[in-house]
């Protein structure tokens, strides 16, 4: 379990952008796990069976929130959820842009900020599409969309999250007159 | 400066690729272990299935059953004889009457009461319990955003 514990929780923590949620999340993967001991114990791909299965639980665990929770939780959020006040900034996306005075450790904290930021809709597909490796079909298919609509999101999502790096410094940002 | 889908991909690649685990909260082992302690610990016999219960628990049980049965059956037929009674049956109506005119005369008040007052005011007191409750209903709903969802 200290081997994959830090791998469970930051694909739920990350998907659900919530860490209360992702600690309910992995240990339920936890126990799932242990009700298959026998055949992880002995399986090179343990690893591999603990992300599959902590993102199945995380998705569905998202599903049935959103439903219960859709008034609550996406009052303010369409697809025009850009911030207004991001509208002026557009990040500067040269190789060079990421800035370089900046500590590590507070660059790493700053993203997951930002990722938690995102609203669900985009922060689940691009979490998906550049934490897990998962491919833009296997995304649709897991989120139920349609391919275009995944492609779309992640689009945005990866400008939103640039957006909100780029006003948080830790990406160069140029002002555009809007 | 054009930010194209291919730039911006890369760019957030370049961005993710150096990020770290997060580090699983020091509670999560202990939670999991209690929970596997839970689930593993033995069930006392009465909350498991009657088959599962000890012999003498079932026999006990069943003539526990029989003793309430009778009883029951013995008050039914007990509170039939007693109704039946011409007394009882007087008293049963005397009862019924003071209970529907008490009844009627409330009914009588309270329309009387809601008759005496304008029906602005009625509507202003509805209109005032709806922005009431809508108001409860807005402070749970920003509630709920600021201290669950950005926890």
């Amino acid at each position: 379990m200290h081997a994959y514990q830090d791998m469970v929780f930051s694909t739920a923590a990350r998907l659900t952008g919530n860490d209360a949620q992702a600690e309910d999340i992995a240990q339920d993967v936890f126990l799932k796990a242990y009700e298959n001991f026998d055949q992880l114990r002995s399986s090179s791909t343990a690893g591999g069976w603990l992300k599959t299965v902590a993102t199945r639980l995380t998705l569905n665990h998202l599903s049935r929130y959103r439903r219960r929770w859709r008034f609550f939780s996406e009052l303010r959020r369409d697809d025009s959820d850009e911030d207004s006040e991001l509208e002026f900034t557009t990040p500067d996306l040269t190789p060079d842009a990421i800035v370089a005075d900046i500590d590590a450790e507070q660059r790493q904290a700053i993203i997951e900020q930002a990722l938690r930021e995102l609203p669900e809709h985009h922060r689940v597909p691009l979490v998906l599409y550049h934490f897990e490796d998962m491919p833009y079909q296997d995304i649709a298919n897991q989120l139920r969309v349609s391919l275009p609509k995944v492609k779309t999101d992640i689009q945005r999502a990866r400008m939103a999250l640039a957006k909100i790096l780029a006003r948080r410094g830790v990406v160069r940002a140029s002002l555009a007159s809007a | 400066m054009s930010n194209g889908p291919e730039k911006l991909e890369s760019f957030v690649d370049q961005l993710v690729r150096g990020q770290p685990l997060r580090r699983a909260p020091a509670t999560l082992e202990a939670r999991v272990l209690a929970q596997l302690a839970l689930q593993h610990a033995p069930i006392p016999w009465w909350r498991r299935g009657f088959t599962h219960w000890p012999l003498t628990a079932r026999v006990a049980f069943l003539i526990a059953s029989y003793g309430f049965v009778r009883l029951a059956i013995a008050g039914v037929m007990s509170i039939i004889t007693f109704v039946g009674s011409r007394e009882v049956a007087e008293t049963a109506v005397s009862w019924a009457h003071v209970g529907t005119t008490a009844v009627s005369a409330t009914v009588s008040l309270c329309s009387l009461i809601v008759s005496a007052i304008p029906p602005l005011w009625l509507y202003g007191a509805a209109v005032c319990g709806f922005a009431l409750y809508a108001l409860l209903f807005g402070l749970g709903t920003v509630a709920y955003r600021t201290l669950y969802v950005q926890r």
